[in-house]
């Protein structure tokens, strides 16, 4: 064995090595949303502005604007929540903290979204008008602009803070009109918020624990966004949607496609919110070849892995059709007509299979077919099995495969009663080995 | 790369596939509007590869296949009274799908060569129905659920298709009733779907019987409870033979003679599942149970529990498995040992797109207790450990894994790794997918079968619209045994829904 595992040890090493190289490549890429960040306009020209406005009475304002994600905080998902371009300093803190600001003096909802107009910052801030003869150069510098906005166009005009619209159905009116909740019930931080983030959202477990506990509807096409009136939407361009750590056994985590079984067994509804039935079906159909489920060259070695694994190839293919139908036109069931014996002895190894003798010792494939059927069926069919252990009464050789102690079991007894028929296959009518005692 | 002359038998199904492609491109460009809801999707895949047999010839093997599948939902007018369409009020729905396969090349059943032929197999159909049925819900207030037509059901630790009819009861206690019968599926019609069948029996010497099935179950949805019991029998009835008619043939040429029961039973088997989700889902126990009545044996069972901590979660897992097969096979009788296996496996989210796991197994199968076996066969019970290891990046433009995984014992050794990846070259419109995987594998049975193999597969997925997409894989294997084993993977895929978001983004 040595030399062998010392072969296969060089060849795995260079997949190692390239497997860690995809790893460091990916580690060295940054986190998912870097790209975005390091594209956004913000940085220089929030640098930039703060150059100039050192002398500004908004000491807050000097730092740039970013999103508040930070490192080991929950935040929300980037496909919900697109992330938000912000471009605009807005101190929370002091609008709602210290000047006790009701919310909706300057958020307004249209079209299911709570958005702010110039219009709200213009009713206090009258310095925020825009001034005569904006649009030519020059005006980027101005200090009254340069206390909210940030960056700017080349012409002069500030470049606008974009809140992309979220991904899901929430109808701010309702749930301050019908369930009494405030803003600070879902965005409680805001109130200590001196940089805008636009990352105050809730997440999905106070949603749920709120609705349930309300007793209002809590599917998931409640407030996720539909793709039709049953299922959800769940493929974005920031990417596909994907059950988290919070719905439990439906986390679609990287051994999920292994072991979902109990999953797709104890909450097949939720399953139904996002995939149909033909979901399942397109691998468990078990026709076609999935990139992702066997690996290359399973043909050839598909065989150990069907001994291994019983019932595991069940799940997609059916024991002996599908096998048993492949198998047969690459010459390898004891079916084929031409020189059936050569063949067996070229799969099976010695002593495997012996008619003449009833020794075990010559008879090593009963250990196995009590063990594991499925791999045997999956070339051989019923014929040749009864070849030999049908009774003598029938032309078989009679050597019984009950197993010990069957003729007085239960087993016997249900089978005769539900299906007799099978009996018949192996022994006659009035065959005295028929009865169960 | 699917053209083949000697296929002309069975060449129907790309044909259908053109049609059906063209109808719902047709419908998809479509802008009528209507109540109610229709979702389409067809997938054409392609398939073209050679297999090498033991006599060392080269067979071709091309297939093509169309899944489709369609679904309408609210097609009865909703209310008009406003208050009216806020309640609970009846709903029919239609669901859909079907495959056309066709196998070609030297697969083909209409090859000239009598020894690819497999007479009894390859004469199934290649039309199949996989289900397609008229779901109506909100009857009674919302307590009756009725599906009618062609249905598959994946029920507590049981999966069975069948023609006929699903009732479902709810109760305001969390507790419903769920009554279904109808016609088992069992390759007698020519739309039957042979991937459900129990098989063990020879459709060359016995014909296919008609199988009627009944069943009741009891369910519960309740939020912290999940839990369903069903008892479920099919019957094998004899069609249209004469009482005296033989069905099959004894090894010495004779035939049974004499009467033989008109019905027997198929399966008949008690199943159960239960699973509870506590703690706010991060602990969630289940049990499933599959009782055979028939062969009086527990033929599967499957016991679990998954926590959650933070960032980390741990399963554990039993299952037992003692397979049966279909009632009118004696294979029920051979297969008196049963296997278990315990497995364990750890995830940890890493970062926000990283996360890995690691996974340990343990089969254990029975020895040979008799004498004649050698002293490792007669060992009472034959561990097979068995592990991996692995990690996934899911980032906005690349994705991937990389799995390592080994097993041991009964089959054999498999020692392997495994690479996957997809990167967005143009977003969503275009992205480079592939694999690599090298595995070395000792098979136990026979000392020829052992060494190292490796493979590659690469592709491009491009979503030329956003109903629409094409995708070319090309695979090679190549070892010890191969030099090279080429296969050319092409798929074409569509979708199209009548409302809804599907007009606005991309549907996969």
């Amino acid at each position: 064995m040595a030399p062998r595992s010392s072969r296969t040890l060089w060849w795995l090493a260079p997949t190692f090595v390239v497997g860690l190289s995809f790893v460091s490549m990916v580690a060295l890429s940054g986190p998912a949303s870097a790209p975005a960040r390091r594209k956004s306009p913000n940085r220089g020209a929030s640098t930039a502005v703060v150059r100039r406005d050192r002398r500004s009475a908004l000491r807050w304002a000097r730092r740039p604007a970013r999103p508040s994600s930070r490192r080991g905080r929950a935040v929300p998902s980037p496909i919900v929540f697109p992330r938000p371009t912000i471009r605009l300093r807005f101190n929370h803190a002091l609008h709602v903290g210290t000047m006790h600001l009701a919310c909706t003096r300057c958020h307004k909802e249209k079209a299911g979204r709570m958005t702010v107009s110039m219009a709200s910052c213009t009713t206090c801030h009258a310095e925020a008008v825009i001034p005569k003869g904006f649009g030519r150069a020059g005006h980027r510098s101005h200090k009254t602009c340069s206390k909210c906005h940030q960056s700017y166009y080349a012409n002069g005009f500030p470049r606008p803070t974009l809140y992309p619209k979220s991904h899901i159905r929430f109808p701010h009116h309702l749930h301050v009109t019908q369930s009494g909740a405030s803003c600070t019930t879902c965005h409680g931080g805001v109130a200590g918020q001196t940089r805008l983030g636009g990352r105050h959202v809730p997440k999905m477990a106070t949603c749920v624990s709120c609705h349930r506990r309300r007793r209002v509807a809590s599917e998931c096409t409640t407030c996720h966004e539909r793709r039709d009136s049953r299922h959800l939407r769940v493929h974005f361009s920031r990417g596909t949607l994907k059950p988290g750590a919070s719905l439990g056994l439906l986390e679609h985590g990287p051994t999920f496609r292994r072991h979902h079984g109990a999953a797709a067994r104890s909450r097949q509804r939720t399953c139904q919110s996002c995939h149909e039935q033909s979901t399942c079906l397109k691998c468990h159909a078990g026709q076609r070849k999935v990139l992702s489920i066997h690996p290359g060259n399973y043909v050839l070695r598909h065989g150990s892995d069907a001994r291994a694994h019983p019932g595991r190839c069940q799940a997609c293919h059916t024991k002996q059709r599908f096998c048993l139908d492949c198998h047969r036109r690459m010459h390898v069931t004891s079916d084929h007509p031409a020189d059936r014996f050569r063949r067996r002895a070229h799969f099976h190894p010695p002593n495997w299979a012996s008619a003449a003798s009833r020794s075990l010792a010559h008879n090593r494939h009963a250990i196995h077919a009590r063990r594991n059927l499925g791999s045997c069926v999956s070339c051989h069919r019923q014929s040749t099995c009864i070849r030999c252990h049908a009774s003598r009464g029938v032309g078989g050789y009679g050597w019984n495969p009950h197993g010990p102690g069957f003729a007085h079991s239960r087993r016997c007894r249900m089978l005769v009663k539900r299906n007799r028929r099978t009996c018949l296959k192996c022994h006659r009518r009035f065959d005295p080995h028929l009865q169960c005692r | 790369m699917f053209s083949s002359g000697r296929a002309l038998g069975r060449q129907s199904a790309p044909g259908w596939a053109l049609i059906l492609a063209g109808g719902v491109a047709a419908m998809g460009w479509s802008e009528s509007a209507s109540a109610y809801e229709a979702f389409v999707s067809a997938d054409l895949t392609g398939q073209g590869y050679q297999l090498r047999d033991l006599d060392g010839r080269l067979l071709n093997r091309r297939r093509v296949e169309t899944f489709f599948q369609l679904y309408v939902y609210d097609i009865l007018p909703e209310p008009k009274d406003p208050v009216a369409r806020r309640k609970v009020h009846p709903q029919m729905y239609l669901s859909v799908a079907f495959r056309l396969d066709a196998d070609l090349g030297n697969f083909s059943s209409s090859g000239k060569d009598p020894f690819l032929l497999t007479q009894d197999l390859d004469a199934g159909p290649v039309f199949q129905l996989l289900y397609g049925y008229l779901g109506v819900t909100g009857l009674m207030g919302g307590w009756l659920e009725l599906k009618l037509g062609r249905q598959f059901r994946w029920s507590a630790m049981d999966a069975y298709q069948y023609d006929g009819i699903d009732v479902r009861i709810k109760s305001p206690y969390h507790v419903g009733i769920n009554l279904f019968g109808g016609r088992r599926v069992d390759g007698a019609l020519p739309i039957d779907a042979p991937i459900y069948l129990l098989d063990g029996t020879d459709t060359v010497q016995e014909p296919a019987s008609w199988q009627p099935m009944f069943g009741v179950g009891l369910f519960s949805d309740w939020k912290y409870l999940n839990g369903r019991v069903a008892y479920r029998r099919s019957f094998s009835v004899l069609r249209n033979r004469a009482p005296t008619a033989p069905i099959y043939t004894w090894p010495d040429g004779n035939q049974p003679n004499g009467l033989l029961d008109e019905t027997a039973t198929a399966e008949e088997r008690v199943t159960g599942w239960l699973s509870a989700r506590l703690w706010n889902d991060r602990v969630t126990p289940y049990l499933g149970l599959a009782y055979s009545v028939m062969t009086d044996r527990l033929a599967r069972t499957l016991a679990g529990v998954k926590v959650i901590l933070g960032r980390h979660s741990i399963s554990a897992e039993y299952a037992r498995h003692e397979p049966d097969f279909d009632g009118n096979s004696i294979f029920n009788v051979f297969n008196v040992q049963p296997f278990s296996e315990a497995r364990l496996w750890y995830e940890l989210r890493i970062a926000k797109s990283w996360s890995g796991y690691a996974r340990a197994s343990l089969r254990l199968f029975q020895g040979g207790d008799d004498q004649g076996y050698s002293a490792a066969e007669r060992k009472k019970v034959q561990p097979s450990p068995g592990g991996g290891l692995g990690v996934q990046y899911w980032g906005h433009s690349l994705s991937g894994r990389v799995d390592w995984y080994w097993q041991e014992g009964y089959g054999g050794r498999t020692l392997g790794v495994d690479m996957a990846w997809q990167y967005q070259i143009l977003g969503p419109r275009l992205s480079w997918q592939g694999r690599l995987t090298v595995i070395h594998w000792a098979d136990d049975l026979s000392e020829q079968l052992h060494g190292v193999t490796a493979g590659v597969a690469t592709g491009a997925l491009w979503r030329f619209h956003p109903r629409f997409s094409v995708r070319f894989i090309v695979e090679d294997n190549f070892g010890e045994f191969y030099k090279a084993d080429v296969r050319l993977y092409a798929m074409f895929q569509m979708n199209w829904c009548s409302t809804g978001t599907c007009g606005k983004g991309w549907l996969w």
